[in-house]
């Protein structure tokens, strides 16, 4: 199955952009952030060229929007909290995933105390959906605003989201006497420049340290998903059909993120 | 010998914050048609990212918002902490209800239950939670 994820930043024409991406890509889960168009009218554009999606009505979480080819009543939610949503999405041949989508806002407020805790939170309660529906298959997919080198997508009590497969595999390790399940993040694979841009989000700032290309919008999974995740289908999508989604000097230029898309097979 | 335990029969007996939400819990089926209700869990994870001091307080609850007929969903309106003595007690609140009421500091310390009171009125009254709530009604239907 294929997964989309783009914070749009409140475009209002963003549609037709996205139309060309869900068809061209094939994509079956797409999630939105800063989605401001007209989501029944993207269905319905869908709809006439005979690509069906079902638009799942957001409750506590209205920071993403979300299109899937299951119909609405086959997607349970479990904890929601303004940032995160926590769904059970069928999956074509693994039967579900516990599938994720996450919106951090980009300014929180005096530290990064906020981005700990909400991280910290949504593992928590994604360990939680775990137990109920008696499967660890789960992904974490959405804007994070946060690099995957950072603490809270690394530190053990938080996203816990390691660069090394091997690693990951061995899907727990104790601190300090608890012990924290881990994921794996293959955005690790999309740092630097060699094969392709460096970043989802580009920011230039006057500062000592300033990374100017950041990776803020990830997907991590379960080690139990490693296998079925098909890495060389990930990538940071910067053109689609004759459409390209980036500047003369490579920074985005429809939206300030740029979309990531991965199958798992 | 003397006894040297202060009289305790005059104490005032405080209600545990746990306790007035369960309270408020129950209301709400009677105001939704029987749709929604709240529930009140203890929560024994660890969080030490919240910060060093309250992680280490004995007890800590989550208030959901949850629907009669939508298995297994649960909005989380806030995390609460306090120690044996109860207050003041910590409020980790969710971050648009936080901005809606314009509080701009990370973890709430509430004082006193007056004051506790106000303030779960306050959020309670949020346009997020009516939001929640005729969303969770209307798929209810």
């Amino acid at each position: 199955m294929n997964y989309l994820f783009w914070n749009t930043n409140n475009r209002n024409d963003i549609n037709c952009i996205l139309k060309i991406l869900i068809e061209n890509l094939s994509c079956d889960i797409i999630g939105l952030a800063e989605y401001n168009d007209n989501i029944s009218n993207l269905i319905k554009e869908l709809s006439e060229d005979e690509y069906e999606l079902f638009h799942v009505q957001q409750v506590g979480c209205d920071r993403i929007e979300l299109l899937t080819k299951y119909p609405p009543s086959y997607i349970k939610t479990y904890t929601e909290t303004s940032y995160y949503t926590i769904k059970k999405i069928p999956h074509d041949t693994l039967g579900y995933i516990i599938t994720s989508f996450v919106h951090l806002p980009s300014k929180l407020y005096k530290d990064n105390i906020d981005k700990f805790a909400e991280l910290s939170y949504i593992k928590q309660d994604i360990e939680k959906a775990e137990v109920m529906s008696h499967d660890n298959k789960s992904i974490i997919i959405g804007d994070f605003n946060v690099n995957p080198f950072e603490e809270p997508m690394l530190a053990a009590s938080a996203l816990h989201s390691l660069s090394s497969r091997n690693v990951a595999r061995k899907v727990s390790r104790i601190v300090e006497g608890h012990k924290y399940s881990m994921f794996y993040n293959p955005m690790w694979n999309l740092l630097g420049d060699l094969n392709g841009l460096p970043g989802t989000y580009y920011y230039a700032d006057a500062k000592q340290v300033n990374y100017f290309w950041n990776v803020f919008d990830q997907v991590i999974i379960r080690p139990s998903l490693i296998n079925n995740f098909d890495i060389n289908s990930l990538q940071i999508i910067k053109e689609v059909g004759n459409v390209s989604l980036i500047d003369e000097n490579g920074h985005p230029k429809i939206s300030d993120h740029l979309p990531i898309y991965f199958k798992i097979n | 010998m003397e006894n040297l335990w202060p009289d305790f029969s005059k104490i005032e007996s405080i209600r545990v914050p746990a306790e007035i939400l369960e309270e408020q819990a129950k209301l709400l089926p009677k105001i939704t048609n029987d749709m929604i209700y709240a529930t009140v869990e203890k929560d024994e994870n660890i969080d030490p990212y919240v910060t060093a001091d309250l992680a280490l307080l004995d007890f800590k609850y989550n208030f959901y918002i949850r629907a009669k007929f939508i298995e297994s969903y649960g909005f989380r309106v806030f995390k609460l902490y306090h120690d044996i003595v109860i207050y003041p007690i910590h409020i980790d609140l969710d971050r648009s209800i936080r901005s809606e009421l314009g509080i701009d500091t990370g973890i709430i310390q509430i004082d006193n239950e007056k004051e506790f009171i106000d303030f779960i009125k306050e959020v309670f009254g949020s346009n997020k939670i009516r939001n929640v709530i005729s969303s969770l009604i209307s798929l209810s239907k």
